[in-house]
């Protein structure tokens, strides 16, 4: 499903962020604030990670909640950016915390606000809900870099 | 509001950092960053410098003034007093 609100242009060919079809978990995003909005993923169980988590009984895995975070927080982050086509990155997961399962069907609703931007660095409060229930909810911190040293090489 | 201690200091640097050493070994004019230092990064960083702001409600709002401040706890020790006086000079 794609349904984009009229005032928003996505930057990235066929969707909100720069993931490819198969690891995209916003479908839809509309701000609250400028500092703030709502992402929404449906699940309509046809997404891979079911079959196997787990055979017969699907949920979603729990660190596929801090993804569609992420996701959303790229949203906000990146439609304000002067340079849109930059994405961000995941730098930092804390006191992430599940709080109800996610199974297919359901419409994920994740919350998105901006904390503190400092620098190339942006802390992100994040509430994933179900029908208005959490289901997750913790602080990410996103980067405008890549974080990390260069790997040495093999 | 809390006390500005370096052992409140160092409460927050031990429930919002990731420490890879012993937290005793931690005195006032240990060097946060760099390899002299207790290893933090800009993640860590970030972490104190929101923990200062909800702790102390003292903004540390451009990464220069974050670069002095944050050298050892006795210098952001010194600068939270430094920047308190000010707030309540201005707002008595």
């Amino acid at each position: 499903m794609t349904d984009t609100p009229k005032n928003f242009q996505p930057v990235f060919q066929g969707g909100l962020t720069p993931h490819g079809a198969g690891f995209r978990f916003v479908d839809r995003f509309e701000n609250s604030t400028t500092e703030s909005g709502i992402g929404w993923k449906h699940l309509d169980g046809s997404e891979p990670f079911f079959a196997d988590h787990f055979p017969g009984q699907p949920l979603m895995p729990a660190v596929l909640l801090v993804e569609c975070a992420a996701q959303a927080a790229g949203v906000l982050l990146m439609k304000d950016s002067e340079d849109p086509n930059t994405p961000l990155f995941l730098a930092s997961i804390d006191h992430f915390r599940v709080l109800g399962p996610v199974i297919p069907g359901d419409t994920l609703e994740t919350h998105i606000a901006v904390i503190k931007e400092f620098g190339s660095l942006i802390q992100v409060q994040a509430e994933c809900r179900v029908r208005n229930v959490p289901v997750a909810r913790g602080l990410i911190i996103l980067s405008r870099n890549l974080v990390g040293k260069e790997r040495p090489q093999t | 509001m809390p006390d500005v201690t370096i052992d409140r200091l160092k409460q927050l640097l031990i429930e919002n950092c990731m420490i890879r050493i012993d937290p005793c070994d931690i005195t006032e004019e240990t060097p946060l960053f760099g390899p002299e230092g207790i290893g933090l990064d800009s993640l860590d960083a970030l972490q104190i410098i929101i923990a200062v702001e909800k702790t102390y409600g003292i903004i540390i709002g451009d990464p220069a003034t974050a670069k002095d401040a944050l050298q050892s706890l006795g210098i952001l020790r010194d600068w939270i007093i430094k920047r308190l006086a000010i707030r309540n000079t201005v707002m008595p």
